[in-house]
């Protein structure tokens, strides 16, 4: 294998409120090899989520280097992260954050829209991606007259459909049941095995962190291990 | 409680300041609708000064300068005019009332002077049309032949001139100066005090007024307009014989007669027309303005969600969160009051605009502040009905 | 791209029937009056009827005259004298032809019905263009002669005549019976030199006391050649007056000041209240009038701003989507900005179709007579690129905004 898809070097993250400084990540050192599956454990307010965005390159740190497959992201321009995320990154989030205006067709090709992809591939694409996560044939119903498992389902296709090579997933499972939870699981896995996508995903389900290839605990901005 | 809430205004003032703004400019808005509207509404109310109910106004356009003939012609007319059985009376009053004629002129009293608009009216007129007397007498026969000439002043002339409580009867106005020998002016006697004479009618702002005598027997002298009072009322047929009658004896003149009320009629349409339709104006903007708030505020109210569900978890009941939203509203829209105010007074201190006196722009304000006040109210009422019923699990889910 | 954004647009407006109601509102109600006021201007200052030709003539509506020391000073419509004495003179014009606007009552059927009769020379009919249903204007020969003729509107030959043909038949009035020659369509109010109900040649006026008069009630229409020659007439109109001797007219007068304006001089005149002054007051007309739009837009331009930012906050989540899976910050802000501009050319379509009715409605109440409103495409396109300013601007801001959002607080919707 060539680059990891991850590389963390001595990241810290300081923010900064009015007179009061506070460490959500203190000098994180991290390698996540491509086509590994790794859940991030820890309590509320570890860090864990700023963990994820600094990864996801939604947030940048305040010291430390990040590599996303080898490339080195420190002093690229806002445009050029965005690029990244687009081509490389997908996410899913806990509230799924489907756009309540959009059918769910129109929803997974999101991500499509900022690559200059012609519109018939790029419905072609999200109804694959749509497929692959059992939807299709909801493609053209609304995000409201959809269950919270088949909503999160629509956002995984929306996270595949560009194929990234990595996949953020932020607590996928939180507002789910346990049935729900099972599957979203599932899906995810199958991804992992098939495509190779690597994926990095926060949960507070022990149960669930035992299924990924590696669990990193977060304590206090701290990596425990 | 006040403080607390200051410090939330603050604390968001970006989208406040927009507010703000807005209301601000809306409180300029209603100011000045509604310091028009009382100015027109004071002025509505003031006594005009005479009759014009069942009166007709005759006017004449002889064309060039008149001549002695045509004063003849005039008497004549009035002549033919008085033998007429079913009219009451006929009376000279040279600035025809209700229209655009206006005699103005400067007059003083020892030394002090003013610009009164004037007008002359022949013996009798001002009894018969009803003018309100206050102290002295009307004209005439006996006032021809003097070297003064007889007037009549009102209330505001009398003030003015010769102070509040003197009794300005037998003064004389526009003494032969010696500082300026060679600018003529007419001597006047004031023989009486009126109440007023508002020749233009209900929306005449100007204040001084003078009425002098018109001297039928003298033929140096044209009038162009003439009330008459027919004895039974308005009719067309009295309006289409009386034309008839005159333009027979006069065909070269341009005649018109019409009633006083029409012309009443006229001049209220002219000024109230541009009113009505900036007023209208007016009203989408400020409905446009309630709406705005009530979408931004409601948006709000939706976007801290948080905060008010933690709120509500800290023991603030939903009254609290209710009367919270809207004092917060009104110390908002109070601010925006206060910053109006300064703009609007502005105008007052620069005298833009001649009606805007103390009396005008302090009444203004209150209203404008009052219908703004309520108007944000109405806008907060379910914005902050919806704020009230969240719940500290609505802000719990956030987390 | 677009097309996803365009149905986004139609879904988020659709979706947020409440908002939208109340942009659209704003927006519709903002550039009706704004059309409405538009369009009224733009009807006296281009008129389609009569005075259609009008950008070629001056009209002198005013003269100001005063003795030596300007004690005694008198301001007034110009008096014939004035007219044959010095306008017909001048060399620059094309033509000139003069007019006087008299009111008139006349007994028909034992009623008293009022017209306006204006009183003109043979030439007023080739400068003002009206426009005949049936016959003609009256001749020279027929000026000269004094001939009894007059040329009557249609509301007139329908109140008088019902619906036969005036023709030939006799109108009366000032004790005078005048034959029916034309029959023309009627020209609104504010085009106040073709505006009248029944016309007729001056030589027939009741006295003709008016020979002799400097001051008096008429008006005059200096036609041009081409709109180049306009300011040879107006050095030529200025020069003369300076140089033309009153004393063979009157030995109380010692200065005239009069004016040839253009159509929109003579609107500022009448609005500054300038009618005598030297200089029209044009340019401060119109920079008032531009203020005067820029203040009536302030509010609601505030009032839609505010929306705006309210309605792009309520999305912070789609913002954070769009952004985590790569949308470059120009792609959001050309997306809202796009949505702004549809939910603006939505409202100005509104705007333009209330104005539309507003203009009808004030066309029957009888506001201003004769009153017939053309939206001409001049305007229609002014329409567009204002209601467009307005998107941009209260949209651009909000959308910048937005689009800097960062991508983490936008997901967490605050």
């Amino acid at each position: 294998m060539s680059a990891p898809a991850i590389s963390l070097q001595q990241v810290s993250k300081v923010y900064q409120t009015d007179r009061v400084e506070t460490t959500a990540l203190d000098q994180i050192n991290l390698t996540i090899p491509q086509g590994e599956f790794v859940s991030i454990m820890g309590p509320s307010g570890c860090g864990k989520s700023t963990l994820l965005n600094l990864m996801g390159l939604l947030d940048a740190p305040s010291d430390g280097d990040i590599q996303i497959l080898g490339q080195q992201v420190a002093h690229l321009k806002e445009k050029q992260l965005a690029t990244i995320r687009n081509l490389k990154i997908g996410f899913v989030f806990q509230s799924f954050h489907l756009v309540p205006d959009l059918s769910v067709l129109d929803n997974v090709e999101i991500p499509l829209l900022y690559r200059s992809v012609s519109s018939s591939a790029r419905r072609q694409a999200a109804r694959d991606a749509l497929e692959r996560v059992g939807l299709k044939a909801r493609m053209s119903h609304y995000p409201t007259q959809l269950s919270g498992g088949q909503q999160q389902r629509v956002a995984i296709a929306r996270a595949i459909v560009g194929q990234p090579a990595i996949l953020f997933a932020d607590e996928p499972t939180g507002n789910l049941d346990s049935q729900m939870g099972k599957e979203i699981l599932s899906i995810l896995n199958d991804l992992n095995q098939q495509s190779g996508t690597t994926i990095v995903m926060v949960t507070h389900d022990q149960h669930q962190a035992e299924q990924t290839g590696r669990i990193i605990r977060i304590h206090d901005g701290q990596m425990i291990h | 409680m006040l403080m607390h809430l200051f410090r939330l205004i603050w604390n968001r003032k970006l989208s406040n300041l927009l507010i703000i703004l807005e209301l601000t400019l809306a409180f300029v808005v209603l100011y000045f609708v509604s310091a028009t509207a009382l100015h027109l509404w004071s002025m509505y109310n003031r006594p005009l000064g005479f009759e014009w109910q069942s009166h007709y106004s005759m006017t004449i356009n002889q064309g060039a300068e008149a001549s002695e003939s045509d004063m003849e012609r005039l008497n004549g007319m009035i002549d033919r005019l008085e033998q007429r059985s079913d009219i009451d009376w006929v009376h000279i009053v040279k600035q025809a009332l209700f229209q655009n004629w206006h005699w103005s002129t400067s007059i003083n009293h020892e030394g002090d002077y003013i610009q009164t608009y004037m007008n002359t009216l022949s013996d009798g007129a001002a009894e018969d049309l009803g003018v309100t007397l206050l102290s002295g007498r009307f004209f005439n026969e006996g006032d021809a032949g003097q070297a003064w000439l007889p007037v009549l002043i009102n209330r505001a002339v009398s003030e003015r001139l010769f102070g509040e409580g003197v009794d300005p009867l037998g003064q004389n106005i526009n003494p032969p100066s010696e500082d300026q020998p060679d600018q003529e002016q007419t001597e006047y006697r004031v023989i009486g005090v009126i109440e007023d004479f508002r020749q233009s009618g209900e929306f005449w702002g100007d204040e001084y007024y003078v009425l002098a005598r018109f001297d039928t027997s003298r033929n140096d002298t044209f009038a162009n307009s003439l009330v008459i009072r027919p004895q039974d009322g308005l009719s067309a047929t009295f309006e289409a014989s009386l034309l008839q009658e005159m333009t027979q004896m006069a065909p070269s003149w341009n005649i018109t007669v019409r009633p006083l009320a029409d012309y009443r009629q006229d001049r209220i349409r002219s000024v109230m027309t541009p009113i009505i339709l900036s007023g209208i104006v007016a009203g989408f903007l400020l409905l446009m303005v309630a709406f705005g708030l009530f979408g931004v505020l409601w948006q709000n109210v939706t976007r801290r969600t948080h905060e008010l569900g933690l709120r509500r978890a800290l023991g603030a009941s939903a009254a609290d969160i209710f009367k919270q939203i809207t004092i917060e509203m009104m110390l908002v829209a109070s601010f925006a009051i206060v910053l109006g105010t300064l703009i609007t007074i502005q105008f007052t201190l620069l005298g833009t605009f001649s009606s805007l006196n103390w009396m005008t722009t302090i009444k203004g304000s209150v209203l404008a502040a009052v219908v703004l006040l309520m108007l944000v109210a109405i806008c907060t009422l379910y914005p902050g009905w919806i704020a009230s019923r969240k719940q500290p699990a609505d802000a719990l889910r956030y987390e | 791209m677009s097309l996803h954004t365009v149905k986004t647009t139609l879904r988020v407006l659709m979706r947020r029937k409440f908002f939208t109601a109340i942009s659209l509102f704003c927006i519709a109600t903002t550039l009706m009056v704004l059309i409405v006021v538009a369009a009224i201007v733009d009807n006296m200052l281009h008129p389609i009827g009569a005075e259609r030709n009008f950008d070629t003539v001056l009209i002198v509506e005013r003269v100001r005259m005063a003795n030596k020391e300007e004690t005694s000073v008198w301001s007034s419509p110009l008096g014939y004298k004035f007219i044959e004495e010095f306008i017909l003179t001048l060399k620059t014009p094309e033509r000139v032809g003069y007019y006087t606007d008299n009111s008139r009552q006349s007994l028909i059927d034992g009623l008293i019905q009022r017209f306006q009769v204006k009183y003109t020379d043979d030439q007023y009919a080739k400068i003002v263009e009206l426009d005949f249903i049936d016959g003609r204007y009256f001749t020279l020969d027929e000026l000269n002669s004094g001939q009894r003729v007059a040329i009557i509107n249609e509301p007139t030959q329908i109140r008088f005549f019902g619906d036969q043909s005036a023709i030939g038949k006799t109108i009366e009035f000032s004790e005078q019976r005048y034959t029916v020659i034309g029959v023309v369509r009627a020209e609104a109010e504010f085009n106040k030199a073709a505006f009248s109900d029944i016309w007729a040649p001056i030589t027939t006026f009741p006295s003709g006391n008016y020979r002799d008069e400097m001051m008096g009630s008429f008006r005059a229409l200096i036609k041009a050649a081409s709109r180049s020659d306009i300011p040879a007439i107006k050095a030529e109109f200025e020069q003369g007056l300076k140089s033309f001797d009153y004393r063979s007219v009157s030995d109380e007068y010692a200065t005239a000041t009069s004016f040839a304006n253009t159509k929109l001089e003579r609107m500022a005149r009448e609005f500054m209240g300038t009618e005598d002054e030297l200089g029209s007051g044009l340019a401060t007309f119109l920079m008032l009038a531009l203020l005067g739009v820029v203040l009536f837009m302030l509010l609601p331009a505030i009032n839609l701003f505010n929306l705006s930012i309210s309605r792009i906050m309520e999305r912070a989540s789609e913002i954070g989507v769009r952004k985590a899976f790569g949308a470059p910050r120009r792609a959001l802000v050309n997306q809202f900005l796009l949505e702004n501009i549809i939910l603006t050319l939505i409202g100005g379509l509104m705007g333009l179709l209330l104005s539309l009715l507003a203009l009808n409605l004030i066309e029957s109440s009888g506001l201003i007579a004769y009153a017939n409103f053309n939206i001409s495409w001049r305007l229609v396109v002014w329409t567009l690129m204002i209601t467009l300013l307005f998107a941009l601007i209260s949209g651009s801001y909000p959308a910048w905004r937005m689009a800097r959002m960062h991508p983490v607080r936008a997901l967490k919707g605050y």
